[in-house]
């Protein structure tokens, strides 16, 4: 100890000297002046993020009977205060009307499969600290809910991830990626294929498969599975036959060969199998629709639609293959209504939709030929139809939804 | 209702009563100490007749005069540990502390120190109420001991005890003084006061021929000195945001950071209003003019750095001055006292830093003239020599007063200390916190009424048929998404807890959705929640008109929520002993469901659950 005193003494007994001090503080305001001087508030640089690709879980489907729709809605900053709405609107109805199915909470998502006509099957995508998925059936369009099976994992995130066909099949992807089918509303499933599977059958492989992004059935009931594709110019939509996946998508125009393609929605109604895909990304992806009238053997591409750097928000699927997207930036929307027809731009959805989740509106193919707008703030859904000439909205319906604030803890 | 999880308010009137009666009772117990103490040295000193003349102990007294340096640390410190001890008996303590306090100190820095902090963040949310008290005590004992042990071994262990407890303070409480966190600032704490304790409790260790000459006072000044410049150069560093006084983008767009905005935070504690102007406007200076109350901030810390490290007795005087007027400022303008909010601790680092200064400087220009250490006794062969009455009443009554008084304090301290480590023994928190969030209840003798259900295995079940046994039972809904989950895994750690017992025990659950309740249902539920390998655990449901008639029974509400939302719930828990009776019924609404609130509704169920297994 003594000997520490002393050794370090003499070390700090350089700086006696009175010559020294004036110097040190001298070099050391120096030092500080010009490191404050010198220093630059870099403006934060504002990260340019990719738009993503993956459309939220918002989405509707039409079909000869019905339509629906789920929106998110509450808005609260705290996740457990969304909920998402099922909306039903009959082909007799003008008007939507409140269906979703009671008994669990819905935060996480809601996802809806048509199982024949009036007849649907609602999946809770589970929230907090629930991990399976229970299912409802309805079968007069939602009014009349009863407790339908469950499916033992958590559904994967995209919006057509759960889908049926007639009879009570059901098919769906889960979150741990693997395709699982099921009878009687859900009453029994039993696992398709793995996502692991898919990616190593020949056809998975040509596509470069990196993800299964969704599920449905071909309108003769076949189940097709759909993903993103590494490989330029592919497709990745599967069917299986003969022990594997065989490759069931449209090939590309050459304009499209290089780019990757993901599928971002997959349909099947009224006899028909429609798709989205995006092929490319960034500024250079374009959104192109495919449609299907015999499982995937043949097809029908839309011309391209370039996005400019705009993502889809959510998508929509109705009669005839007419498929309507919202897109960032802006609140616009764009549709087609059908093999053959082109890429039309709507009127940018109504003030302040720019503002709402993505996952709070959405188009819903109908009536007839058109498209409505289904937008949420907090509990209220308003509904738009495209005004005569189709250059504006006009709002026709709303809907006050007592959200239960508070209710899942 | 399930769904509708309570929070715990930081002032929950029952913690704040339950700590309240702690401390009343261990000060109780810390008089009594202190009176047995003076009634033992009295008698002592009157059984005695030799201790009357002093003996040895006045020559050592005549001889021994304390460095006027260690007599600033001593008492400084002295009085600053019972202050925050004080400060640690504010009612939102016990709830506060961890979340208000230590967790937000500990947010910026990496993740191996806030992994130790977590470490004594659960050891204090799990007995909240005895930690508390043992801050406070333990604080205060150490306070006391510095004031009332002058001179002699009693004095240098009192040092060690402020560095022991110091230290303790500036790892779990302070984050290690937010050293390893980005933004560290002598102007806002660096390098945490508690360090400073220690370093004044370690100084106060030394033996007191360490304080003669100027040898220790040189190296302490350096030392000081060293640590000023170098927060001088950190303060100057370019990059860390301290000279801007705002960010952003132009005009409206730009908001106080960095220095400005931590004092414009300070201004927000609940403080008086004079006091909170006082810091805001500051802050709004230094969002003004960030670059110039930077540049002062540099200018003081290097130079006074710079003086102290040259040792020279012309600049120390005037760089001393600077420095006090510098904390000063600094304590009041920029660190807001420290103490306000509810949950302050300490008055921050600046007076720390002023004593530590203070004492430097003195033990370098006023050096302790040569003293002597008080001399042994003599004749005394060993410590078993000390055992004998004596031996020990002759010890007793030279003993000083101050002696006995620093003696006392360790009691106090001891007494703080022990109730936690007992507490720390158990692996469940203490059910305090399940009574806070959803209260107690009176015990019950009632017949539980009777049901037959059927379990998650298919098989019927009634209440009958589990006679001889303990019931906890409880009533979920198996597609829930918060609170069930939570009471299912309060009901599984309750289990494990009764350990042997649990054979004499059922845990027994009811299905609580009327839509959700086939088989398919609670079986997803169990495996859900890893229950299927608990033997002792049975999930029934029934027909709506059966499961119906049971929760009416049982006086457990089950209503649908529209658009979305759970089916609402009691959260209940009813204990029936084995002869069918209830017993307790517990409200069992989960509340935040943390670590420590499920470990504790999982206690509180466990020992209703023994209370009723011991009286059969």
């Amino acid at each position: 100890m003594r000997w520490h005193l002393g050794r370090v003494s003499q070390i700090f007994g350089l700086l006696r000297s009175p010559g020294h001090v004036p110097v040190a503080v001298g070099a050391l305001l120096t030092a500080a002046l010009v490191a404050g001087c010198g220093t630059v508030a870099a403006a934060p640089h504002a990260a340019r993020l990719p738009p993503s690709a993956t459309p939220s879980l918002a989405t509707s489907e039409a079909s000869a009977t019905e339509t629906w729709a789920v929106v998110v809605m509450g808005g609260s900053s705290a996740a457990h205060n969304n909920f998402w709405q099922l909306f039903t609107r009959s082909a007799k109805a003008a008007r939507w009307t409140l269906a979703t199915p009671p008994g669990v909470a819905d935060n996480g998502g809601l996802a809806v499969a048509d199982v024949g006509p009036g007849s649907l099957v609602t999946a809770v995508r589970p929230s907090q600290d629930l991990t399976f998925t229970p299912l409802s059936a309805s079968r007069d369009e939602g009014v009349h809910w009863s407790q339908g099976g469950l499916l033992s994992a958590s559904l994967a995130g995209f919006p057509d991830v759960f889908a049926g066909a007639s009879g009570g099949r059901l098919i769906a992807l889960t979150r741990r990626g693997d395709a699982q089918v099921a009878v009687h509303a859900g009453a029994t499933w039993t696992s398709l294929a793995s996502e692991r599977s898919v990616a190593a059958s020949p056809a998975g492989r040509a596509c470069g498969l990196a993800r299964l992004t969704a599920a449905a059935f071909s309108p003769a009931g076949v189940p097709l599975l759909a993903g993103q594709c590494t490989q330029p110019g592919r497709v990745g939509i599967f069917v299986s036959g003969g022990g594997t996946w065989r490759a069931a998508g449209p090939v590309l125009p050459p304009s499209l060969a290089r780019r990757d393609t993901e599928v971002l929605g997959l349909a099947s109604t009224d006899g028909a199998t429609a798709a989205l895909l995006q092929a490319g990304s960034g500024a250079a992806a374009s959104l192109v629709t495919a449609w299907s009238a015999d499982g995937g053997r043949h097809w029908r591409l839309s011309v391209p639609f370039g996005l400019r750097g705009l993502a889809v928000r959510s998508a929509a699927f109705g009669v005839g293959g007419a498929i309507g997207v919202t897109l960032t930036g802006g609140a616009g929307a764009v549709a087609v209504t059908g093999p053959g027809a082109a890429w039309r731009s709507l009127p940018p959805l109504p003030a302040g939709a720019a503002g709402v989740p993505a996952a709070a509106a959405t188009l819903a193919a109908g009536p007839g030929s058109g498209f409505e707008a289904l937008i949420a703030h907090g509990g209220q859904l308003s509904v738009w139809q495209l005004t005569v000439g189709g250059t504006g909205w006009e709002q026709v319906q709303v809907i006050k939804v007592a959200i239960p604030y508070g209710s899942s803890g | 209702m399930s769904g509708m999880g309570s929070v715990l308010q930081l002032t929950n009137p029952t913690v704040v009563a339950a700590f309240r009666a702690a401390l009343i009772h261990q000060g109780i117990v810390a008089l009594l100490i202190f009176f047995l103490l003076a009634l033992v040295w009295v008698s002592a000193r009157e059984w005695v007749p030799a201790s009357r003349t002093g003996g040895a102990g006045s020559a050592a007294a005549a001889t021994f005069a304390e460095p006027p340096a260690r007599r600033v640390l001593r008492i400084g410190f002295g009085i600053l540990w019972i202050f925050d001890g004080i400060l640690q008996a504010q009612q939102a303590m016990p709830l506060g502390l961890p979340s208000q306090v230590i967790q937000p100190a500990a947010a910026s820095s990496p993740g191996w120190v806030q992994q130790i902090v977590n470490w004594g963040v659960r050891g204090w949310t799990y007995h909240p109420i005895d930690a508390a008290a043992a801050a406070v005590w333990i604080q205060i004992g150490i306070g006391v001991w510095l004031l009332t042990a002058a001179r002699g071994r009693w004095s240098r262990l009192g040092g060690l005890a402020s560095v022991g407890w110091g230290l303790i303070v500036w790892i779990f409480g302070e984050a290690f003084g937010g050293i390893f966190a980005p933004g560290l600032t002598w102007l806002f704490g660096a390098p945490g006061a508690a360090l400073l304790y220690c370093v004044a409790g370690a100084l106060v260790a030394l033996p007191l021929r360490a304080w003669s000459g100027q040898r220790l006072g040189r190296l302490a000044v350096a030392a000081f000195g060293l640590f000023l410049t170098g927060m001088a150069l950190l303060q100057a560093w370019p990059g860390r945001g301290f000279w801007q006084g705002t960010a952003g983008q132009g005009g409206a767009g730009r908001k106080a950071s960095g220095l400005a905005a931590m004092i414009q935070q300070m201004g927000q504690t609940s403080q008086p209003k004079f006091l909170s102007s006082l810091v805001s406007g500051f802050g709004s200076f230094t969002a003004a003019h960030g670059f110039a109350v930077n540049l002062i901030a540099v200018i003081v810390l290097a130079a006074v750095g710079i003086a102290m490290l040259s040792g020279q007795p012309r600049l120390l005087r005037p760089a001393l001055l600077v420095l006090l007027v510098a904390c000063l400022a600094d304590w009041v303008l920029i660190e807001d006292f420290g103490f306000f909010g509810g949950v302050g601790t300490d008055p921050n680092n600046m007076i720390p830093m002023a004593l530590v200064a203070v004492a430097g400087f003195l033990a370098l220009t006023s050096p302790a003239v040569a003293v002597a250490e008080p001399a042994p006794q003599v004749g005394v062969r060993g410590w078993r020599e000390w055992l004998t009455p004596g031996r020990l009443g002759h010890a007793l009554g030279t003993t000083s007063l101050r002696t006995i008084a620093a003696v006392g304090a360790l009691g106090v301290a001891i007494l703080g200390a022990v109730p936690m480590m007992a507490a720390s023994a158990s692996t469940s928190a203490d059910p305090i916190i399940a009574e806070a969030l959803d209260g107690s209840t009176a015990p019950l003798d009632f017949r539980a009424p009777a049901f037959q259900l059927t379990d998650q295995h298919g098989q019927q079940v009634s209440l009958a048929s589990l006679r001889g046994k303990v019931v906890l039972l409880t009533f979920l809904d198996p597609v829930c998404t918060s609170d069930c989950p939570l009471i299912a895994q309060e009901f599984r750690q309750a289990d494990q807890l009764l350990g042997a017992s649990a054979r004499h025990v059922e845990i027994v659950a009811v299905v609580a959705n009327p839509i959700y309740r086939q088989l398919a249902f609670t079986q997803a539920f169990d495996r859900q929640e890893n229950l299927t390998s608990l033997p002792n655990w049975r999930y029934l449901t029934g027909t709506l008109p059966q499961l119906k008639k049971v929760w009416q029974q049982y006086s457990v509400a089950a209503e649908i929520t529209p658009a979305g939302g759970m089916v609402g719930h009691s959260d209940v828990a009813y204990v029936i002993d084995a002869a069918g009776r209830t017993r307790r019924e517990l409200n069992f609404d989960p509340g935040p469901g943390t670590a420590s609130s499920q470990s504790s509704f999982a206690g509180e169920l466990f020992a209703a659950a023994q209370q009723v297994l011991g009286t059969q």
